[in-house]
């Protein structure tokens, strides 16, 4: 994870397009200027960014059942559960599923576990829109690669 | 009659404990029943009595469809049903009294759902109908001029829409 940069996960370990799931690894940074503020002399991974990793999450799952043709956003987020403290360096393995492809959007679960222990978990929903322009799309899949997601498994639109 | 999305619609027999398919009690019937909304309608406007249904059950060779108790006494149109299910969708999603969704109700206009909680209504929709909206194609025929939001979010016009897309699948 590089917090300051948005950048939640790290590594796709699972990508399944039948089954719409995927799995990913996340590593909490030992340090981030984030956890100076959140909270002064008791570092704890804001819950926002842990719903952001799930949104994430998903997102990579659904830009791989479109073939990167088009880019999910985040419209909603319900029934968010965070059920312990996050804290610097803990490793995080989040699950994405869709539950359902819209037209235009999309609904999705994800649940994080560390240790084998549920961390949180929310349902998602994606608007699904074209790439605002070409260079966007360029940008996540150079971003795809260093995350190891499978480009070969998908076939371009 | 069960929410697509779990749980009794509000309003309906079930929602008070019972199942929604119980025969009412004869004092209890057309418009009686407490807390279920009742118009008596003339007959012209789709009213049948029990031998009507009868001899209409023996015309379709014997056929009995079961409806919720509150609507024993209409006649079964198909498009009333999807009404019901979408109304109660919408009344439920956006906490909209059920009374004030009829099918001449423009869902963005009348009721004042925006395109996030249309997804919701859209999702919920697509549960109960085993159907895709094509959200994206409306969408886009309305912004090119080629469709107006009535042909696809009067109610009305939608559930017609929602029973082509029914009737697609099946085909």
């Amino acid at each position: 994870m590089r917090l300051e940069y948005f950048q939640l996960i790290d590594r796709i370990v699972a990508l399944d397009l039948d089954a719409r799931t995927i799995a990913v690894d996340a590593q909490v940074p030992e340090t981030s200027t984030i956890f100076e503020g959140h909270f002064p002399g008791h570092p704890l991974m804001p819950g926002v960014l842990l719903i952001e990793a799930m949104a994430q999450t998903c997102g990579w799952l659904l830009i791989g059942l479109n073939g990167f043709s088009r880019m999910p956003f985040l419209a909603a987020v319900k029934e968010a559960k965070l059920r312990t403290f996050v804290t610097p360096g803990q490793a995080l393995s989040i699950a994405g599923s869709l539950v359902h492809d819209g037209s235009g959007f999309a609904m999705a679960h994800a649940s994080v576990r560390c240790d084998g222990k549920a961390v949180c978990e929310a349902d998602i929903t994606f608007r699904i829109v074209p790439f605002p322009d070409p260079s966007f799309r360029t940008g996540m899949e150079d971003f795809a690669r260093k995350i190891g997601f499978p480009l070969e498994a998908i076939a371009h639109g | 009659m069960t929410h697509p999305l779990g749980g009794p619609a509000p309003g309906l027999p079930e929602a008070r404990g019972g199942t929604g398919f119980e025969r009412i009690p004869r004092g209890l019937r057309a418009g009686r029943q407490p807390g279920v909304a009742r118009i008596a309608l003339p007959r012209c406007l789709g009213y049948t009595d029990r031998n009507e249904r009868a001899k209409n059950r023996r015309r379709m060779g014997g056929m009995r469809t079961r409806m919720p108790a509150g609507f024993t006494a209409f006649r079964e149109y198909p498009m009333s049903s999807t009404f019901d299910t979408v109304a109660n969708i919408i009344a439920e999603t956006c906490d909209i009294p059920r009374d004030k969704i009829t099918p001449e109700s423009h869902a963005i206009d009348d009721l004042g759902i925006d395109s996030l909680d249309f997804l919701d209504i859209a999702f919920a929709i697509d549960k109960a109908f085993g159907i895709k909206l094509p959200l994206e194609q409306w969408t886009q025929e309305v912004n090119d001029g080629k469709a107006t939001t009535e042909q696809y979010f009067v109610l009305g016009n939608l559930c017609t829409r929602i029973d082509s897309l029914v009737a697609a699948k099946g085909a």
